[in-house]
């Protein structure tokens, strides 16, 4: 088990006036390999709840366990846990800040502790895993870049601690369709290298077409835990969690509501809906 | 967040209510006030007369007392070398070259009294004004000057700018503090050379990114045809009422009194 998260509350600025609830009593663990996609309206809680999965918050009550160790316990190393833990922050470029790119990729190795061969090992390997191969831009400044390439430095500067899991909040927010596939592949290829990836996103339809369960968070509660079809074939909870659908399913949703009674609710695979439209119109499957 | 010292306290009592302009020169005036007084009475009296408008503008005591907290430290170092420095009057207490004399003791007091005065002072114009009537209200008593030439607008502009800012590059470096500390960055151990190089990661791109902000507040303000103070007219006019004027009259007998009091003995 990877990450797992018991009973995890957390108050902002307790005791003052100013006091706010950020999230209540959340549990649910993370086995490793997964690919678990985190979504929920703005202010829900992900980020809060994120942050709590590396130690860079400390839970008001409850307990958060990275392999097996306690984050809250005085004797885990939170550098430890951040390099097993690897959080790409939203925006991830704005904290590039060395002079050039394999500098930068090598910060994170080399506060972990790893020797400077070892940091540029990891650094290169790092890069060329985030499809950076030109050596040229290893040493260019990271603010030379474009937008797209700055994003994958900065994904590439936590890669390079070789963390066991990748959580990343936003990865594709700002990025123009191209970009944005990109970084969509990316995520598909660290996953598949075997890092448990935990995504927070916006974007309905790359939690369905990546993740193979996915949390809703609403109101700083965890509402539900579930594979992506069955959370968007749940027209009740996606209304509640004020969460959009992604495209197919929309689509799907529409014709059942058009009389297309066959038509399985949450479908949001492009393949499975042409399929389902086909023989819908084959049997004639219209009730109304 | 804490509320620190000078943070607005939104309220609309009458001291919130009163013009920008008439609060900063009746705050000015009570400054100059502040060193006229010299004698127990006249510092009663003043502390009296603060704590009556603080009262009037019904912000907790406690916030300023708590806004005092920084300035603790001040006080004391200059009680201290008062009390240690001072030459003349009787002996009081000594030990091997260290001595303490009555006068000593008197002009440590006064002084420490003074600092505390003229930070309530100050702590009630800006606890009760916000930041922009604050520069609104310098920017109309400056604009005499800009007659000789003096950038009484840009001034106020580039402040309120300034101010407005402070937060948002509060929450920035919060945020890539995090981002650094995910990459194992180590802000709070080490020696002072340590710790300053551990703050490169936060500074560089905390510089990086106010700027892009200036550059793309510069972008907006000219989008919208700013430019500069010349004929720009204000979409809230700043007004002198009759609690203005009753302001100004009760400061000016409260200081006829010390001004009475202090050349009269």
């Amino acid at each position: 088990m990877s990450i797992e998260v018991r009973n995890l509350t957390h108050v902002y600025m307790a005791g003052t006036p100013f006091e706010k609830k950020a999230l209540a009593d959340v549990s649910f663990s993370i086995d490793s390999g997964e690919f678990v996609g985190i979504i929920g309206h703005t202010g829900s809680g992900k980020s809060t709840l994120i942050m709590h999965l590396n130690g860079l918050l400390m839970p008001t009550s409850g307990e958060c366990l990275v392999d097996g160790m306690s984050l809250s316990d005085k004797n885990t190393s939170l550098r430890d846990v951040r390099r097993r833990v690897g959080m790409v922050f939203q925006y991830p470029e704005y904290q590039l800040f060395e002079e050039t790119v394999l500098a930068d990729v090598k910060f994170g190795p080399k506060n972990m502790g790893f020797s400077d061969s070892e940091a540029e090992a990891g650094a290169v390997e790092a890069l060329r895993q985030v499809g950076l191969e030109d050596e040229r831009v290893w040493q260019a400044s990271p603010f030379e870049l474009s937008g797209g390439q700055k994003r994958r430095v900065a994904i590439a500067g936590v890669l390079a601690m070789k963390p066991n899991t990748l959580i990343l909040d936003e990865p594709t927010a700002g990025l123009d369709p191209r970009g944005r596939g990109e970084i969509m592949a990316l995520m598909r290829s660290i996953h598949a290298a075997g890092v448990t990836v935990v995504m927070v996103s916006h974007s309905m339809a790359d939690v369905a077409n990546l993740c193979s369960r996915a949390l809703v968070m609403s109101g700083g509660r965890l509402i539900a835990d579930d594979a992506p079809r069955a959370i968007f074939a749940d027209a009740d909870l996606v209304k509640r969690a004020s969460l959009g659908l992604p495209p197919c399913a929309q689509l799907s949703a529409a014709l059942r509501e058009a009389g297309f009674g066959d038509i399985p609710a949450g479908l949001f695979d492009r393949n499975a809906l042409t399929d389902a439209i086909e023989t819908a119109l084959r049997t004639g499957g219209m009730t109304a | 967040m804490t509320i620190t010292l000078g943070q607005y306290f939104p309220g609309t009592s009458v001291i919130h209510r009163l013009d920008p302009r008439v609060k900063i020169v009746l705050s000015l005036a009570l400054i100059v006030l502040v060193f006229f007084c010299n004698s127990a009475l006249t510092y009663g009296l003043f502390l009296a007369f603060l704590l009556g408008v603080s009262a009037l503008s019904r912000i907790h005591l406690r916030f300023i007392i708590r806004g005092m907290k920084p300035i603790l430290f001040i006080v004391l170092m200059t009680f201290v070398i008062n009390m240690l420095f001072t030459s003349g009057g009787t002996k009081i207490w000594s030990w091997r070259f260290i001595t303490i004399t009555d006068l000593g003791v008197q002009t440590a007091v006064r002084m420490a009294l003074r600092l505390i005065l003229l930070v309530i002072v100050s702590q009630i114009l800006t606890l009760t004004t916000s930041s922009i009537s604050l520069t609104d209200g310098l920017e109309s008593l400056l604009k005499p000057l800009a007659k000789i030439g003096f950038p009484a607008h840009e001034l106020a502009m580039m402040m309120s700018i300034a101010m407005r800012f402070i937060p948002t590059l509060m929450k920035e470096a919060d945020k890539i503090m995090k981002a650094q500390k995910a990459r194992g960055a180590d802000f709070e151990t080490g020696g002072l050379i340590k710790r300053a190089r551990a703050m490169l990661p936060l500074l560089v791109p905390l510089f990086i990114s106010a700027f892009r902000r200036a550059d793309e507040l510069a972008m907006a303000m000219e989008a919208r045809c700013y430019r500069g103070g010349v004929r720009r007219t204000r979409m809230k006019v700043l007004k002198l009422t009759r609690l203005d004027a009753a302001a100004v009259a009760v400061e000016a007998v409260f200081a006829a009194l010390i001004l009475i009091l202090v050349y009269s003995a």
